[in-house]
């Protein structure tokens, strides 16, 4: 039972990760490659307040608040740069967060990490927490299909397409992907502290490269404006870890092959769905 | 002298970052992507150059076989690049690039583990410069640099082979047009970066141990110091590639009252100039900003 709430719990988490990723990466074509270190900022500022004396909803709040800072700051470097430099950037963001979790001991205790996260009292136990982040998931998968039946949805599809031309019919196309950014920052937020409550746990090799190749591969097998492909990706991207239990991996490689295989299909599903994603520039 | 000892040591990181950030220029004039993967390959470079040490081959013949390595992997990753750079999918070419430096990275974890392998087992001698030290490795890395930097400039400005690459950099069409064969140059770039990147690794091999990771904050360094200098002028990628190792190592280096940091702060103060630099000049350090239609 516990395996199978410890899935359930991963699957919703992945929906709650992935919508908004969804919209930025798979919709937009904004290779927001900075997403991880949202996550990261907001579960150490969810941690660390608790480790403070606040309460997890206060904390979660401030982590909220934090994170928007962060998702500012990335809104910012979209104007200011080119959209590789901004995927470089956010890469390179990930690098800084992790030496920073690492390096500031008084604060974030380092490598050891930080032990004994508390959840709100109304998720306690595992089985609540699990109905608490498949509610989340439902309202963000349901919002997201709303989203994508609007103008919006389909704003972000024409940015993608061709920006110039979006911007030719009144569109403000950096106003667009600022505010996807935003959201998209609030819900990875959102994602980051149920997943810090789950694991109760977190150290500096959290939410670093490996994540990045999973949301990734989540969000080109997503490429699709439809929601079947949102939950196709998330149950993907869960279930393909679980598969390899079956092959008796030693446990010292065991997350190398996970990235491994994540990597290999991200590769294939690019070269296969290349020409689905369209994000040329030059032939505007 | 304390001041002259940091400066000397940045400066040999600073060559290695020079290095890795040139590659990425060159890559980026012919083929208009970043090409992150490049840190893997530098890595992969310095176990190649293990591996054939470990089997007993003169000294010589594993640091061919390393930069063998090289070549064999800037040659795969063109191939498997090639079709975005032939599209102008600068996106997916460089996810597909940061995932190929990942699968390479994982491979050599379950092969090698992760922990880090010495690529020399032995004291290497340190000389002295009126007081300045530096070590073998370190004096090298220079040199290797300075070589590099004269070899590249020659092949670049003076031989018939510099006028073809420049012609592909500026107008890759109208290079093809002329029958400037596009995608064989770019091959024999590709395999050229990959060997320089693999030199890197050995040499960063020799100074330290290498460990399967360790190829990621190199190659962001090198894409920092890349866009800090502005990615198509070159003389502020070479200011910004020692800049961004010297002003962490002396903040690094000094004591603020209470207030001291360790080594591994270096990578979040490079990450603030890149970013307090790019707040200032986005266009990079000694280009002008030009009006936009």
């Amino acid at each position: 039972m516990g395996y199978l709430l410890t899935i359930l719990a991963n699957l919703s988490g992945s929906i709650l990760s992935g919508v908004g990723l969804h919209l930025v990466l798979s919709m937009a074509g904004i290779f927001f490659l900075g997403y991880p270190t949202i996550f990261k900022i907001a579960a150490y500022t969810l941690a660390i307040s608790e480790k403070a004396g606040l309460g997890p909803e206060l904390s979660m709040l401030l982590a909220l608040a934090v994170s928007l800072l962060a998702a500012l700051f990335f809104c910012k470097l979209f104007i200011k740069v080119s959209g590789d430099s901004f995927a470089v950037l956010g890469l390179a963001s990930i690098l800084a967060m992790e030496a920073l979790t690492r390096s500031w001991d008084s604060l974030t205790n380092g490598v050891l990490g930080i032990a004994g996260i508390r959840r709100p009292e109304m998720m306690t136990s595992l089985s609540s927490l699990v109905f608490a982040v498949g509610f989340f998931a439902l309202i963000f998968f349901t919002a997201e299909y709303l989203i994508l039946k609007t103008w919006i949805g389909r704003a972000l599809r024409a940015y993608k397409e061709n920006e110039i031309a979006l911007q030719s019919i009144g569109i403000p196309t950096q106003k667009l992907g600022q505010k996807m950014l935003l959201l998209t920052s609030m819900l990875g937020a959102i994602a980051a502290c149920f997943f810090t409550w789950r694991v109760q746990f977190l150290d500096p090799s959290a939410f670093g490269i490996p994540l990045l190749i999973e949301f990734l591969t989540f969000a080109i097998l997503a490429l699709k404006p439809k929601m079947r492909s949102v939950a196709f990706s998330a149950a993907f991207v869960v279930l393909i870890p679980e598969i390899l239990r079956f092959f008796n991996f030693p446990s010292a490689i065991l997350g190398y092959t996970r990235i491994l295989i994540y990597a290999l299909i991200l590769m294939v599903l690019i070269r296969k769905l290349s020409s689905t994603f369209i994000v040329t520039r030059n032939s505007i | 002298m304390f001041f002259l000892q940091i400066l000397l040591t940045s400066l040999v990181t600073g060559t290695e970052v020079l290095l890795l950030a040139a590659g990425l220029y060159v890559i980026y004039a012919i083929a208009r992507f970043f090409h992150i993967g490049l840190g893997a390959m530098m890595i992969a470079g310095g176990y190649g150059f293990y591996v054939f040490n470990e089997a007993h081959l003169p000294f010589w013949m594993a640091f061919l076989g390393g930069l063998f390595v090289g070549a064999l992997l800037g040659m795969l990753s063109f191939y498997l690049l090639e079709p975005f750079i032939k599209k102008n999918q600068q996106l997916l070419a460089l996810l597909t690039s940061t995932a190929f430096g990942i699968v390479i990275e994982s491979s050599l974890a379950i092969k090698f583990g992760s922990e880090g392998k010495f690529l020399v087992n032995a004291v290497l001698p340190t000389f002295d410069f009126f007081g300045l030290r530096i070590t073998q490795i370190g004096l090298w890395t220079l040199i290797t640099g300075i070589i590099v930097a004269i070899l590249a400039w020659i092949f670049i400005y003076l031989l018939p082979y510099g006028r073809v690459l420049r012609a592909i950099s500026q107008h890759r069409q109208c290079a093809s047009l002329i029958g400037i064969k596009e995608k064989k140059v770019q091959l024999l770039i590709f395999m050229a970066v990959g060997i320089i990147a693999a030199l890197i690794g050995i040499l960063t091999g020799m100074n330290d141990a290498v460990t399967p990771v360790a190829g990621l904050d190199p190659i962001a360094m090198a894409f920092m110091a890349l866009l800090i200098g502005g990615v198509s002028d070159f003389r502020g990628t070479v200011l910004a590639s020692y800049l961004i190792v010297l002003i962490p190592e002396l903040i690094v280096a000094g004591t603020y009252g209470d207030l001291s940091f360790n080594a591994s702060w270096k990578m979040v103060f490079m990450f603030l100039i890149a970013l307090v630099a790019l707040s200032l000049r986005p266009q990079g350090i000694f280009q002008t900003t030009q009006r936009k239609s």
